[in-house]
């Protein structure tokens, strides 16, 4: 064996050995979930899983109950169409307030809504809208759904452009392909950045996006991270400013099912650039702002599940905010990735978008 | 219509499929420049150039006349060869006819399979599909033209050579 041979050996040996040496471990929390959506905890212990197909789930120490939670509205359940996020209030503890966003309506007229209700470990109550998208739009695609709680208590929603609509992303009398900001009793917050104009809706908070599928709040440093789909390559990583216009379909980094240019433009004056991008897609999921204690070398890191690379993708922020490298992890599952979580024990929550859909714990090894 | 099985149709045929193809390409083209053009976009001649030849010569050809153009005038001709249409207007009138409604088909066919929500994102806009449908219509005409048979009667073959001296 010569120098060079011995070297790509050791190399090689090397790389297998660190890959072998995984920081964690999989574990199935529960699984036979029709495409779940996204995962909430409600404590220490409890947490809320929603499945696309119209099913509202609770899992605790006993694991997934058979039973899906009673007293869902009526959902529009199509195409990427269905029901999507959960989330606690700020003040679940005392209210048990709980804030799910679905598709309403049905293929010829629908909305991407927002309702609160109470939950009382078994059903819903009081169940009462809080916002929905105006207008009316067709098709079963690009709803959006994702929700943040921002620090002022106030919630963010991210949609999408409906896929046929792609032009009312930049037209600012539709919610279409927009992030939009209420209170949590859906009442406009007067700081909104388009409050007083009459040719806007007052809920927009920013626009020009393609499919907001993730909103992130790093409430330390005061900034709102969403991700978007592109269309074939052009996934955005974005920080989301009041006001600003992200830009779609007027620029982008991604080409048309068909390969043909949705636009020549890249960049424009006016138009934000993404943090990052992805071509080709990866067509991110759920994201988290990694905050937990079980892998401090992740920490401040943001996580965002890969539906198409089945993966999920840590993504290293430099002090300012700004990805600096990119890791791809758990590729391994061999499953498309719907949400990412951090838990409250540090762990990580992974949740496949797959027809019989799985919640999945990363633990740190040794734990 | 039986000429239209021959091998000397290949020739025509890829012809036709890339007439088509083309049309196609600026057509879709032009269909989202005039989108962006609605919301505000500044569309220089030379912006428009260089996104139509880029769309011709780039992706979006190859996956046309793949997905759409090739096998939608390929059934198209093939079941207009099943007629027996002897006259030349009515040929040519007949394809023609085959190649439009075999775009106008296609599209929206292969839309439909497609796992996306629409594989030609132009095409949104049905007028799009009608004038990307005109392309098949010329590529009809063309085929019909170049495979178009000869009359009975008309003289094609070459004159005999005689050699020199032998009496006329």
């Amino acid at each position: 064996m010569n120098r060079a041979t011995a070297t790509i050996a050791m190399t090689l040996t090397c790389c297998v050995t660190l890959a072998n040496a995984a920081p964690y471990n999989i574990e199935v929390v529960a699984d036979g979930l029709e495409h779940p959506w996204s995962v909430a905890f409600l404590n220490d212990t409890q947490m809320l899983v929603t499945e696309r197909t119209g099913q509202l789930r609770l899992i605790d120490e006993n694991g997934l109950h058979d039973t899906p939670i009673t007293g869902l509205p009526p959902i529009f359940v199509s195409g990427q169409g269905g029901l999507f996020e959960v989330l606690p209030a700020q003040d679940y503890d005392t209210s048990q307030l709980i804030y799910i966003s679905f598709a309403h309506g049905d293929k010829d007229a629908n909305h991407t809504r927002v309702i609160r209700a109470r939950f009382d470990g078994k059903q819903l109550h009081d169940v009462t809208p809080i916002f929905t998208s105006q207008p009316a739009k067709s098709g079963d695609a690009h709803f959006g759904g994702r929700m943040a709680w921002m620090s002022d208590g106030t919630l963010v929603l991210g949609l999408g452009d409906g896929f046929f609509f792609r032009e009312d992303a930049q037209k600012l009398d539709t919610h279409l392909a927009k992030i939009i900001r209420i209170h949590p009793d859906g009442t406009v917050p007067q700081d909104n950045p388009f409050v007083g104009r009459d040719d806007v809706l007052p809920e927009i908070y920013s626009y020009g996006h393609r499919h907001v599928q993730a909103v992130v709040v790093d409430a330390a440093a005061g900034v709102l991270y969403a991700h978007e789909h592109g269309p074939r390559g052009g996934d955005e990583l974005n920080i989301i400013e009041p006001g600003r216009n992200y830009g779609w379909p007027m620029i982008s980094y991604g080409l048309d099912y068909s390969r043909a240019a949705i636009t020549p433009f890249q960049e424009l004056a006016g138009m934000q650039q993404p943090l990052t991008y992805w071509v080709p897609s990866i067509a991110p999921g759920g994201m988290t702002l990694y905050d937990g204690d079980q892998f401090p070398q992740w920490q401040g890191n943001l996580f965002i599940a890969a539906l198409a690379e089945k993966s999920v993708r840590r993504v290293v922020l430099g002090s300012d905010g700004i990805p600096v490298e990119q890791e791809v992890l758990f590729k391994d599952v061999g499953q498309r990735m719907r949400d990412v979580r951090t838990a409250p024990d540090g762990s990580l929550l992974l949740v496949t978008d797959e027809p019989k859909g799985q919640v999945l714990r990363i633990t740190a090894s040794g734990t | 219509m039986k000429t239209l099985l021959r091998s000397s149709s290949i020739g025509p045929f890829i012809a036709a499929v890339a007439v088509a193809t083309v049309w196609g390409a600026v057509v879709q083209t032009q269909y989202n420049l005039a989108g962006l053009s609605s919301i505000g976009a500044d569309i220089s001649g030379g912006v428009r150039a260089g996104a139509t030849i880029s769309d011709i010569f780039s992706g979006f050809s190859p996956t046309y006349a793949s997905h759409i153009v090739l096998p939608s005038l390929l059934v198209a001709f093939l079941l207009a060869s099943l007629l027996p249409v002897q006259q030349r207007a009515a040929r040519l009138l007949w394809l023609s006819a085959a190649g439009a409604l075999a775009i106008a088909a296609g599209i929206p066919i292969v839309n439909w399979l497609a796992p996306v929500a629409l594989l030609v994102g132009a095409t949104r806009d049905t007028s799009c599909i009608v004038v990307m449908a005109l392309g098949g219509l010329i590529a009809g005409l063309l085929f019909a033209l170049l495979t178009q048979p000869h009359r009975p009667g008309e003289r094609h073959e070459q004159p005999k050579r005689m050699p020199l001296g032998s009496p006329t």
